[in-house]
Order: C-alpha cells, then sequence, then structure tokens
C-alpha cells in the first residue's frame, strides 16, 4: 500500500500552490480560485487520516468543509461583484483601503 | 496603678468634626445663609465643639482624678497598628500631667475662639479659620493625651501642619505665605530628630508607650536604656539629644527659633493661641513627660538647660528694640520658652509645666491684646505709631499692664512665683556642670529677666501712654474696644493674676501647700530616686534638712529677681514714659553696633539663608534640571516614548493596506507556530523508536508536557494502517496513580450479524445479541 506519507505529501503540495496563488496573483478571482485550492487539500488531509484510523470522522469534517467552502465562496464572489460595481479594475492592489 | 476607662476619644474628636463640618459645609453656609447668619453658624459650631472638649476635660479632671482618686483615665481608641506580638494602638490618656496641659488648651483655646468672633468679623474665608482652629485644637489634644510616643507624634506632625496652614492663612501674600513654609520647614527638621530619637528608644524598649518606656527607666543607672551603647555613647543621651533638636524646632529655642518671629504673618488669635499658649509648649510637654529618660542622661539634661538661658537672653536682646507690636511679642515667648527649658533642663519639672501654665495666661492675654490694639489703629503694627491707647481702650489697657506685670515677675502675680521657683532651681540645682553652670544659668536667666521687664514696660508705655502718635483719622474713627474681645482679655488677666497661687512656695509664711507641686508628684517621683552622677535635687550645700533650699538662700533670691524687674520697669518709664524720647534715641547711637545686631535680629535669618538655604536651592536647582528634566523627562519618559514612536514608525509601514502582503505575513506566522509544534510535541515516544523533541530550554516538563505513546500505525512507521476496522483508542497515557485504573478504554458494540437475504417473514429471525457491558 502506499504509505501516507504520499498522501500528505500531496495535500501539502497543493495547499503550497493555493498559498503562492493567493500571494501571487493580482486578479481577484484567481485568489479566490486558490483559496478554494487550499481547502481542498486541507479535505485530502482529513480524509487521508480517516483512511488511517478507520474510521470516518476525517469523510464527516471533510464534508463539513466542502460546505463551508461553497458558502465562504459565494460570499467572496458577492463582495467581488460589489467591488467591480464601484470600481471598473480586478486588481487586488488597489485594493488598500485598510492602509492607515 | 488605678484606672479609669472612659471615652477620652470624644475630646479630640469633638473639635475634629468641628473643623471638618466647616471644611465641607462652610463656605456654602456663608453663601447661602447670608453673611450674619452665616458666620453665626460657623463661629457657634466651631466654638460649640472646643466648649465640649473644655467641659468634658474639666470634669474628668475633677471627678475622675481630683474627686475619684484615679490615677489616670485611659482609652484605647482602636487598635491601629497589630502586626505580631507588636501592637499599637490609639491609646489616650490623661494622667496628672496631662490634666494640666488639656484644662490649658482647652480653657485658654476656647477664649481665643471667642476672640476670634471679634477679630476675624471681617475676614471672607470665616469658615476656613476656625476649621483650621479646630484642627489645630484637636491635634494639640491628640499631641498630650497620648499614651505613646507615637500618638504623641500624630498630634506633633499635627500641630505643625496646622501651624502651617494658619501662618500661611493669608496665602495671597506671599511673604505670609512663605512663612507658613518657614515654619513648616523649620519644624520637620527638629521633626527628623524625634523620629530619630523614638526609633532609637524603640530599639531599646521594642515599644514607644510611655509605660514601657518608664519601666526600662525604672532601674534607674542599670537601665538597658543606659548601659547599651551607641557610638559609645549610652542610647539614653544620643536618644534625648534628637528629641532635645526636636523640642528646639517646635519650641523654638536656639538654634531652630526662627520660624516664630516670622509666624506673626499670621492672624493675631492664631499668634496667641498656638505661639504663645499650645503649640510651642508642646517640647517643654515632651521633656517633663518624659522626665525618667531625661534624667538618666545628665549631659542632656545640662545641654537643654544651657541653650535654655541663651535663648532666653538672647532672644531678650533683641526684643528690646523691635518695633513691631507681635515681633515684640514674639521675641518674648521665644525667651520664656528657654526659662521653661533652663528649668526642665535643671530637673526643675514642676517648675517648668509651672510657668508653662502662667506663662499661658499672660502670653494670651498680651497678644490677645495686641490683637485689639492692631484692630483698632486700623492694621497697623508699628507702636511707634501708636500711643496714648489708653484714653480709648481702658479694657485692654488694663488686662495688657496686668500681664506685663505678670511677665516682669512682680509679686503677687503669676509670672512671680513661676520665674522665681525657675531661676532658684536654675541656681541651686545639682547638673552635670556644676556649679559652673548654675552661675552661668542663673546669670543669664537674671539679665534676661531684667531684659523681660524692660521691653515688656518699654512696649506698654509706647502703645498706652503718652500721645497718639498716628493719623488722626484713625484716632477718630476706629480706635475703639469690642466687648467680644474684652471679655477674653479680662478673664485671662484674672488668671495671670491669681494663676500664680498653684505654686506658692514652702518658705512664705503660712505653710501654705504647693499645689501643683504636689499634684504633679506622681509624674516626677521616679526621676528623682536615681542617684550618683544622676541626681536630681539641690545641690550640696545649698540644701536644708529637708532636701530643700536653704530658706534664706531662697528669700534672697526672691529678692534680687523681684529688686531686677523693678529695674528694669523703672528704665522703662524713665526713657518711654511719654513716647520715644530723646533720651532713647541718644542710648542707642552710643550702643551703635550693639542696637544695629540687636535690631537686626543678629542676622540670623541672613545666616541660615546663605549657609543652608542658598545651597540647597542649588541643589534642588540640579535635582531639577539634571536629574527630573534631563534624565527622567528626557531620557525616561521622553526616551520610552521615542522609542515607541519610532518602532510604531518603522512597523506601520507594514500596515500599507496591501492584502497580499497582509496574507504573506499571516502564512509566515502560521509556518512559525506549526514549526514551534512539531520541535516540541508532547509525544515522546512514538511506537518503538523515541523521539527525541527539541527541549527549549529545560521548558518541557514545567509546561506539563507528559509522556505519552502512540500504539499501532502512525506516521512514522511503515507498517500497513489500511484498515476498516474499528478499533480501541490506540492512544494509552500513563494512569493516575490511585485513580480508577484498568478502566478499559470503551470499546464499541460487538457487529449485528447482517440480516439473512431471505425475504420478509420467512426464515428465522436473526439471532441478536444484546449488547453486553463492556
Amino acid at each position: 500500500m502506499l504509505p501516507i506519507t504520499h498522501f500528505l505529501y500531496l495535500a501539502f503540495a497543493l495547499f503550497l500552490i493555493g498559498a503562492a496563488g493567493v500571494l501571487l496573483r493580482r486578479n481577484i478571482l484567481i485568489v479566490l480560485m486558490s483559496i478554494e485550492l487550499m481547502l481542498n487539500a486541507a479535505n485530502i488531509v482529513l480524509v487521508t487520516f480517516s483512511r488511517m484510523w478507520g474510521n470516518t470522522d476525517g469523510q464527516v469534517l471533510a464534508m463539513i468543509t466542502i460546505a463551508v467552502a461553497a458558502a465562504e465562496a459565494a460570499v467572496g464572489l458577492a463582495i467581488v461583484v460589489s467591488i467591480f460595481r464601484a470600481r471598473t479594475g480586478t486588481d487586488i492592489d488597489d485594493l488598500a483601503l485598510l492602509r492607515d | 496603678m488605678n484606672e479609669a476607662n472612659l471615652t477620652l476619644g470624644w475630646i479630640p474628636l469633638f473639635p475634629l468634626m468641628g473643623a471638618l463640618f466647616n471644611l465641607i459645609f462652610g463656605r456654602w453656609i456663608m453663601r447661602s445663609l447670608g453673611d450674619r447668619i452665616g458666620r453665626e453658624v460657623v463661629h457657634l459650631v466651631a466654638i460649640g465643639a472646643v466648649a465640649f472638649s473644655c467641659f468634658y476635660t474639666f470634669s474628668i479632671v475633677f471627678e475622675a482624678l481630683y474627686a475619684g482618686g484615679y490615677d489616670r483615665v485611659v482609652h484605647r481608641v482602636w487598635t491601629w497598628m497589630a502586626s505580631g506580638e507588636t501592637v499599637v494602638g490609639f491609646d489616650l490618656m490623661i494622667d496628672r500631667l496631662t490634666a494640666v496641659m488639656c484644662m490649658v488648651v482647652t480653657g485658654v483655646g476656647l477664649l481665643i475662639h471667642i476672640f476670634s468672633v471679634g477679630y476675624m468679623a471681617k475676614d471672607g474665608s470665616y469658615w476656613r479659620y476656625f476649621a483650621y482652629l479646630n484642627l489645630f485644637m484637636a491635634a494639640m489634644l491628640i499631641l498630650v493625651m497620648g499614651k505613646s510616643l507615637v500618638i504623641t507624634f500624630v498630634g506633633w506632625e499635627g500641630v505643625g501642619l496646622c501651624s502651617y496652614l494658619l501662618i500661611g492663612y493669608y496665602y495671597a501674600d506671599s511673604e505670609k505665605a512663605s512663612a507658613g513654609r518657614k515654619a513648616f520647614i523649620v519644624n520637620r527638621i527638629g521633626d527628623f530628630g524625634v523620629i530619630l530619637g523614638m526609633l532609637l528608644i524603640y530599639a531599646v524598649t521594642h515599644s514607644l508607650d510611655y509605660d514601657a518606656i518608664r519601666a526600662a527607666c525604672a532601674s534607674g543607672p542599670d537601665s538597658p536604656l543606659v548601659t547599651q551603647l551607641v557610638f559609645g555613647v549610652p542610647i539614653a543621651t544620643v536618644a534625648t539629644m534628637l528629641l532635645f533638636l526636636g523640642c528646639t524646632g517646635k519650641s523654638a529655642q536656639l538654634p531652630l527659633y526662627t520660624w516664630l518671629p516670622d509666624a506673626m504673618a499670621g492672624p493675631t488669635p492664631v499668634s496667641a493661641l498656638i505661639h504663645a499658649a499650645t503649640m510651642v509648649t508642646a517640647g517643654v510637654y515632651l521633656i517633663v513627660r518624659l522626665n525618667p529618660l531625661f534624667a538618666l542622661s545628665p549631659i542632656t539634661m545640662s545641654t537643654v538647660a544651657l541653650i535654655g538661658a541663651l535663648t532666653a537672653l538672647f532672644a531678650a536682646t533683641i526684643g528690646i528694640t523691635q518695633n513691631d507690636i507681635k515681633k515684640v511679642l514674639a521675641y518674648s515667648t521665644i525667651s520664656q520658652l528657654g526659662f521653661m527649658f533652663l528649668a526642665a533642663g535643671m530637673g526643675a519639672w514642676v517648675a517648668a509645666i509651672f510657668h508653662l501654665v502662667t506663662h499661658a495666661f499672660f502670653k494670651a492675654c498680651l497678644f490677645l491684646g495686641s490683637g485689639a490694639v492692631i484692630e483698632a489703629c486700623h492694621h497697623n503694627q508699628d507702636i511707634r505709631k501708636m500711643g496714648g491707647l489708653r484714653e480709648k481702650m481702658p479694657w485692654t489697657a488694663g488686662t495688657f499692664l496686668i500681664s506685663c506685670l505678670a511677665i516682669s515677675g512682680i509679686p503677687i502675680f503669676a509670672g512671680f512665683f513661676s520665674k522665681d521657683e525657675i531661676l532658684l532651681h536654675a541656681y541651686a540645682n545639682a547638673s552635670a556642670w556644676s556649679p559652673g553652670l548654675n552661675y552661668v544659668a542663673y546669670g543669664l536667666g537674671l539679665v534676661a529677666a531684667l531684659s523681660t521687664a524692660f521691653y515688656m514696660f518699654r512696649l506698654y508705655y509706647l502703645t498706652f501712654e503718652g500721645e497718639f502718635r498716628g493719623d488722626h483719622h484713625t484716632w477718630e474713627h476706629h480706635v475703639h474696644e469690642q466687648w467680644i474681645m474684652s471679655f477674653p482679655l479680662v478673664v485671662l488677666a484674672g488668671l495671670a493674676t491669681v494663676g500664680g497661687f498653684i505654686g506658692i512656695p514652702h518658705v512664705l509664711p503660712g505653710h501654705l501647700p504647693h499645689v501643683l507641686g504636689e499634684w504633679l508628684a506622681p509624674i516626677t517621683a521616679l526621676s528623682s530616686t536615681f542617684g550618683g552622677e544622676y541626681f536630681i535635687g539641690v545641690r550640696e550645700g545649698l540644701a536644708d534638712e529637708h532636701g530643700l533650699v536653704k530658706s534664706s538662700i531662697e528669700l534672697g533670691m526672691m529678692g534680687l529677681s523681684v529688686g531686677v524687674a523693678v529695674i528694669g520697669i523703672f528704665f522703662a518709664r524713665k526713657l518711654y514714659a511719654k513716647g520715644p524720647s530723646a533720651d532713647a534715641k541718644q542710648i542707642a547711637s552710643k550702643l551703635g553696633p550693639l542696637y544695629r545686631a540687636s535690631h537686626d535680629k543678629y542676622w540670623v535669618d541672613e545666616i541660615y539663608g546663605n549657609a543652608v538655604v542658598r545651597p540647597l536651592r542649588i541643589v534642588g536647582g540640579i535635582c531639577y534640571q539634571v536629574g527630573d528634566q534631563l534624565l527622567v523627562d528626557g531620557v525616561g519618559v521622553g526616551g520610552v516614548s521615542g522609542t515607541v514612536g519610532a518602532l510604531g514608525n518603522r512597523i506601520r509601514v507594514w500596515h500599507n493596506g496591501n492584502v497580499r502582503r497582509y496574507l504573506a505575513v499571516l502564512l509566515v506566522g502560521v509556518g512559525i507556530v506549526l514549526a514551534s509544534v512539531y520541535a516540541n510535541p508532547t509525544v515522546s515516544q512514538v511506537g518503538s523508536s523515541p523521539v527525541h523533541p527539541v527541549d527549549l530550554g529545560g521548558l518541557r516538563p514545567t509546561l506539563g508536557a507528559q509522556p505519552i505513546r502512540i500504539d499501532g500505525p502512525t506516521l512514522f512507521t511503515d507498517e500497513p494502517w489500511f484498515s476498516f476496522q474499528a478499533g480501541p483508542d490506540r492512544v494509552t497515557r500513563p494512569q493516575p496513580a490511585g485513580a480508577g485504573a484498568g478502566a478499559a478504554p470503551p470499546s464499541l458494540p460487538p457487529r449485528e450479524p447482517l440480516p439473512s437475504p431471505s425475504g420478509p417473514g420467512a426464515g428465522k429471525a436473526p439471532e441478536r445479541k444484546a449488547p453486553g457491558a463492556p
């Protein structure tokens, strides 16, 4: 069988790719997609451990996180839409209103 | 010891409550009830409080001590400090000595409160004046009624505070305000001595209660206070020297007397109460109260006597040339206090208290009389502009004359008996430096008595006799008497006349008792029992068979002091009977430098100012500019805030609103947290291979890390881990001892067999095992 570490390295790599996307891309929609990618990496970890222990606890939690991700994506997209209505661009660097 | 237990706490409490009432409500009362009624309320509260204390005191003294035959009355108001075995209670006591002091304080205080109604009638802050005056009465009563040095010191500080408040009463005038400060600061120097003295005594006796000190002194020269040394000197000597330093501050002796003449900046009744009758006598009271302790250090006693005599003459010579009526009386007070210390230093405790009492009467009368005069002359205090006031102020003049006779020591008036007794004991008592000290002290005292008679009658003649030398308008419209101010004067003059009869000397025919001496006998008994070099009493060669001074010597000295007084009065009359005369000016110019030295108070204030005050100011300036402004404000406060600001400025660059940067920092932080968790897991043994976590700083056991074993397939092993079997919990933790061990982790119930694929209702029912108890 595959050692468990393979799955965990996969999830870690996906997480890093998602994190890189969040940090390095300037388009808001790409950022949201990268966030989804990170959430999915977490789901993989949960399912992996569920398989390791032999019970379905992790899978249940994975279902919950999928639901949370969906809700969060919906809200995020709603925010993006309202930003678009206020401005014309999608560049994340323009949204620097939190400065002091 | 026959003790009664009555609630003495009321005696200082009533003036204290009066003070609080006037402080809190005074201004509102005067504003809302109008000027006349407001003032009535204020002074009725104040006078009522003091009157209550006065009557209560007198009733306790006469009923408990005199008629009831108790030795003293005590009361513990509350337990102030209790730490282990050391218990300090707020103990008040009235024994025979305190009884005398309390009666004087409350009696004279009451009369002065009544006088103040007239004197301060036009003052705006009437309520503040009476509040402070009541506060002073409370503090003074605590001082004299204290049963231990601690309580006395509370009162000591309290009267110092009230003195400051009342001297600086007209605080808008910066000179008067600084006079108040001067009084407080000079007093403070003395208080430093008192505190050190108290600590030294405590180190030996482990209690500052007067009973404990007395018990420690009871064994005379063998007492621990004498045998234990500090810097090679008996503790009794050092402690009493330090306490005497405090007395010089409070009672205005050399070298700490300079505050008293300046204290005349306060209202005149204040000068009468505080700086004549009561506060300045606190030093004398302290010495007489601690007389066994002082008796055990003859050197201190002789020092006290010498300084007393020197001060008496020193102040008297300054008083001769002063032109401000209150300053003359101030120097007179210093001089008379010198007499009291002379008596105390020679071991004549009764004489010191006697003079304290009589001095309170006639000095208060003199000060109040001068207050009436100042008020009448429209706030003029210069006697060169007075004169002939007897015509329009007969009562004031009469009482002033009686008091002048009393202070000069003319027979039948009070001062004669007390001053004569002091001079007698100055000559006749044994001391550490006899007989030289006796001659010096007596000589100084005699010349001081001569000067006293002279300057007092100079004052009287220039003020009340001759022609009025002020302006006509004042004479016509202002010079008058008020009954409310004359009434206390008459009472005090009466007391100055008859007050001497409580201390009639034995030599006078008629075998009349020395009432005060017999009354105070229990207080002074202990110190007379010490022998050898600590002997207190008449010295060799002058004593008769009873241990008293030979009557021939005593009568001779009596005649001498009366003669001296008469000479002084005669000279004053010759020079001043009709006002400042050319003869007086001639004498003054002939004695040129002496006159100038006396007039300028021997430049003591200037010397102190340059030698002490200026260096202190410079040091203070350095502390302020370098220590406070530069170091604390600049480096300390400024440094801290500057550092915070600089760091903040650096960090605020990070808050540029760029979301991506925020996320990056977030992720870096998460990474750091995870890394540290990985580095310090709570796992110490995983599977068969121990994992040695990184123990940063040896804190893991402290932080509660517990060794945990994880069995079964885990992250770090290669065992097959895929299994759908539900199994028991695979983590075992070390069981706490004695707890319900053996509780196997709960297991899931055994699985039910699946239902057979036969149709519903056919076949036998599957066997179902009920879930058993684990």
